[in-house]
């Protein structure tokens, strides 16, 4: 009897975390969070004014190279904070990225969203305190440049998240982020923009399986291409975006 | 076991090689005639035998460039890598390790990956604080005057650059694999060559 009241208070206690878990993780996957992503068209911009992209044809593929390089380049590194959020991990992984994100528009913008990224969880997610403290401890000290993808792995799993779940994630913001960018590039409507969104689930979840899972040393770039175009943006004369 | 292996020291004031080693299939050739004889520099050409990268093949050589001293790096011709025999991927692999107020350009011709090739290239390089580097490392799509572009099966080319032996400084790898996701032409757009040149000091 008192066997089943601890069975059933210890399914209890998990049954509630399991909930706060999913309120967390929809509110960190959901666009109103304010983490600045809503500043970064992923190069779109760049390649609209290069000429890259001509039609809808064009922007679709631009998308799908956009999402390929994001699994190839920066999944190893929410997979790696995912299962080690700790101080030690987080450092390592972000001086490591910082050498690796040698296209400086993308590394200021990935700084840019990894800072406000840490500040808003630090101040959502009280019940993980080491949020605040690790992003304390860090912050002016010049050791972190608080770079976006290990900040956003260690967030999946301080909060409890499983790492196929948080690259999965990483995945879908990145999709969501460049096509809200194409909406406001007039590359598509936002009707438009939803129909795409859910044809490439099947590119994202296929780019997810090819690229989960590996270790920082076989992160790589796939779209050289996409890397120079993101490079110039900061030429452009006039521009919507900061990246 | 090292395919090639060279060191540049400062004897008598001028950067000199002072060991020099190479076996099949990599040569050096090290012509002294090359630049104007006011400048002080070692040119280095690397060679293969029969003009290519054969599937399969695995080269690695190491090169020590000591202080206050230059050195160039490059090849005869492009470097071009063969068809692969049974799915094997050709392999170079170099390590450069340059000291203090020196200078290591590499410069060489592009690679040019036949159709269905697989190659990788890995180079790292270990400087300090005040050495100098100049690095080229570009492809073609193939041949393209044979109607082959971007038809190669994998092209994989890493360039690490660590400060005082393993502080992380540029750590870069392109890949270009034919998958399922998008073709490498897709990718390149109407592009036939791609390059990038870094310039450290």
């Amino acid at each position: 009897m008192e066997d089943d009241m601890i069975m059933d208070k210890k399914r209890r206690k998990t049954a509630s975390a399991d909930f706060l878990l999913q309120w967390s993780q929809w509110q960190l996957l959901d666009s109103i969070l304010p983490t600045g992503g809503f500043a970064h068209s992923f190069g779109l911009e760049a390649a609209i004014q290069a000429r890259i992209i001509l039609g809808h044809e064009d922007f679709k593929n631009q998308v799908i190279h956009i999402l390929e390089n994001t699994g190839s380049l920066l999944l190893p590194f929410v997979y790696s904070a995912t299962n080690s959020p700790d101080l030690d991990t987080w450092q390592r992984l972000d001086r490591i990225l910082d050498a690796t994100l040698t296209n400086e528009v993308s590394r200021k913008a990935s700084i840019a969203q990894g800072s406000a990224l840490m500040r808003v969880a630090a101040a959502v997610f009280t019940e993980v305190p080491c949020l605040k403290t690790m992003r304390d401890a860090c912050i002016g000290s010049g050791a972190v440049s608080f770079h976006h993808a290990p900040i956003f792995g260690m967030i999946c799993g301080l909060l409890g998240m499983d790492s196929e779940t948080s690259q999965k994630a990483y995945i879908f913001i990145t999709m969501r982020d460049a096509i809200s960018a194409a909406t406001r590039l007039n590359l598509v409507g936002p009707l438009g923009a939803a129909v795409l969104q859910h044809q490439l689930c099947l590119v994202a979840e296929t780019v997810l399986k090819k690229w989960m899972d590996h270790t920082v040393e076989e992160a790589c770039q796939t779209a050289p291409l996409l890397d120079t175009l993101q490079g110039c943006h900061s030429y452009l004369f006039s521009r919507l975006f900061c990246s | 076991m090292e395919t090639g292996k060279v060191t540049v020291e400062k004897v008598d004031g001028k950067s000199t090689v002072t060991r020099c080693f190479s076996k099949y299939p990599l040569k050096f050739i090290i012509p002294t005639k090359v630049g104007p004889s006011k400048s002080d520099a070692v040119w280095i050409y690397t060679l293969t035998y029969g003009g290519g990268i054969v599937s399969g093949d695995s080269i690695s050589s190491e090169f020590n460039i000591g202080d206050g001293c230059t050195t160039v790096l490059t090849t005869q011709a492009s470097t071009k890598v063969y068809k692969s025999l049974g799915s094997k991927c050709s392999e170079q692999f170099l390590e450069a390790r340059i000291g203090r107020d020196s200078l290591l350009a590499v410069i060489p011709d592009p690679v040019t990956c036949f159709s269905t090739a697989r190659y990788s290239q890995k180079q790292v390089f270990r400087v300090l604080s005040d050495s100098n580097l100049v690095i080229v490392d570009w492809i073609t799509s193939g041949r393209h005057e044979s109607g082959e572009k971007w038809d190669f099966d994998l092209y994989k080319s890493t360039n690490n650059i660590f400060l005082d032996h393993d502080q992380p400084l540029f750590l870069d790898t392109v890949l270009l694999e034919q998958g399922n996701i998008a073709a490498i032409t897709e990718r390149m757009r109407d592009y036939q060559v791609i390059a990038m040149v870094i310039i450290l000091g």
